[in-house]
């Protein structure tokens, strides 16, 4: 249902799934005539039709296992299964923008836009980390966030074209806005209060990295990875080695 | 067309209850690896309140992790926010006193303590909550008898863990907000902070 990386905890088995897995067993199984009419709610099946019997079961089989398919698999409106895969692109969601213009200005937006998506934002590399302020991980890396964004602010050749976006899965605005005070965080994070953006992202648990090349308004994950990293230095070399942002000219 | 009409039934009602039980998401820390326990979507109430606004709240004594037994009416003079949860080593639990421990100011501003209470046992607590950082507040044990303290409130539920529920109890030791939160979400710390803020000093 969630969680789905390694060490995950252990996997909700809907209670839907055994009368499901109940009418396949029945409706596999070859059936006399008398047999057939004990079963509740199914169709008799009659001797002359055994061809129709057979086809029928076929179809109930394949309606049982579209069902299994649908309740075994988390499947949720927008939702992923998977945290974003590197090679892939990015999941195009909405970020609702914030009112604060420094935040703006540092992603970027000009106009009076109300949300943009990540291939929106001018840079052409974009670190996202998916927090909580509830989450004690964060609270500890939250500095080493800080420092990773001063180093990308105080050097020429990245200033601009790093950024970094917080996502404070299933936090209120409030709770977003007690993190970011909290740790005197420079950088935006979006509130996630309804978990919408956390779906999305495929049920991460947190602190949760996600590296996205952007270029000519595509994106490219290249960094998909649970868990606090070591250090700012090896971390950001990493990132710019990682997404072949070295070298390369600003595309913006 | 029965079969037909089984099968959509049978369809719409597994889509529903996928539904159901599938929304929640907790963006669990990965600060509790892979020794959080899922129970499944809860029924969100379990128990009838036994305490109502404007009651003096019943007094308790509890073992804390640091090892002292404290009672509720030592903190008179001082706001008191309970928090009851369920149980350690859930999913929704694990990620809600790991927030708090980060806005002992707001309680501090507010002339505000929090005591954490579950009915587990001091050794699951002291496992449980060394997964946190040092909490600030006191967590107290309300295993033996067991859930007593729980059940004074009336949020003791019938499986013998403790609604999430938000109790504020003021200076003077009188229940001025209650909240007992569906079991499967977490309640939003600015809940707490209005109902403190609506506290007249």
């Amino acid at each position: 249902m969630h969680l789905p990386q390694e060490g995950h905890i252990q996997r909700f088995r809907p209670y839907t799934r055994i009368p499901v897995m109940r009418r396949f067993e029945r409706t596999s199984k070859k059936l006399s005539p008398q047999e057939g009419s004990d079963m509740r709610g199914e169709r008799r099946v009659s001797q002359d039709m055994p061809q129709r019997g057979a086809v029928r079961r076929m179809l109930r089989m394949v309606c049982a296992m579209v069902i299994l398919c649908i309740v075994v698999t988390p499947c949720y409106a927008g939702g992923a299964d998977q945290p974003p895969a590197v090679g892939k692109e990015f999941p195009a969601i909405s970020l609702t923008l914030p009112n604060d213009a420094a935040h703006r200005h540092y992603l970027g937006v000009t106009r009076g836009e109300k949300s943009i998506t990540v291939p929106d934002i001018k840079a052409d590399l974009a670190i996202v980390e998916v927090l909580s302020m509830y989450c004690p991980h964060c609270q500890a890396e939250a500095p080493k966030m800080n420092e990773l964004y001063a180093r990308i602010e105080s050097d020429a050749a990245l200033r601009g074209r790093i950024k970094i976006l917080g996502i404070a899965a299933g936090n209120s605005p409030y709770e977003a806005d007690v993190f970011r005070k909290k740790y005197r965080v420079s950088f935006p994070i979006f509130a996630d209060g309804d978990f919408s953006i956390h779906k999305a992202l495929g049920d991460v648990r947190t602190p949760y990295f996600i590296g996205i090349r952007i270029e000519k308004g595509n994106t490219r994950v290249f960094y998909s990875k649970l868990g606090a990293f070591e250090t700012v230095n090896e971390f950001l070399d990493m990132m710019i080695r990682e997404s072949g942002l070295n070298g390369k000219e600003s595309a913006k | 067309m029965k079969m037909t009409g089984n099968l959509v039934r049978g369809i719409l009602t597994s889509v529903l209850l996928a539904g159901l039980f599938l929304s929640p998401a907790y963006g669990l820390s990965d600060a509790f690896k892979a020794n959080i326990y899922s129970p499944k979507n809860l029924k969100p109430t379990d128990s009838v309140l036994k305490v109502k606004v404007g009651d003096k709240a019943p007094d308790f004594r509890l073992p804390s992790l640091s090892g002292e037994t404290l009672s509720l009416t030592q903190f008179r003079g001082k706001n008191v926010v309970i928090s009851f949860v369920p149980a350690a080593w859930t999913p929704v639990c694990s990620d809600q006193w790991p927030g708090y421990n980060i806005v002992k100011d707001i309680f501090e501003e507010r002339n505000a303590t929090l005591l954490g209470i579950t009915v587990d046992n001091i050794p699951t607590l002291f496992a449980w909550t060394a997964q946190m950082g040092d909490l600030w507040f006191p967590v107290l044990s309300d295993f033996w008898p067991h859930g007593k303290t729980a059940d004074s409130f009336g949020v003791l539920r019938s499986d013998g863990t403790a609604e999430r529920a938000i109790f504020v109890i003021d200076s003077r030791g009188i229940i001025r907000y209650i909240a007992i939160h569906d079991i499967n979400l977490r309640p939003p710390l600015e809940s707490i902070v209005k109902a403190l803020d609506a506290l007249v000093p």
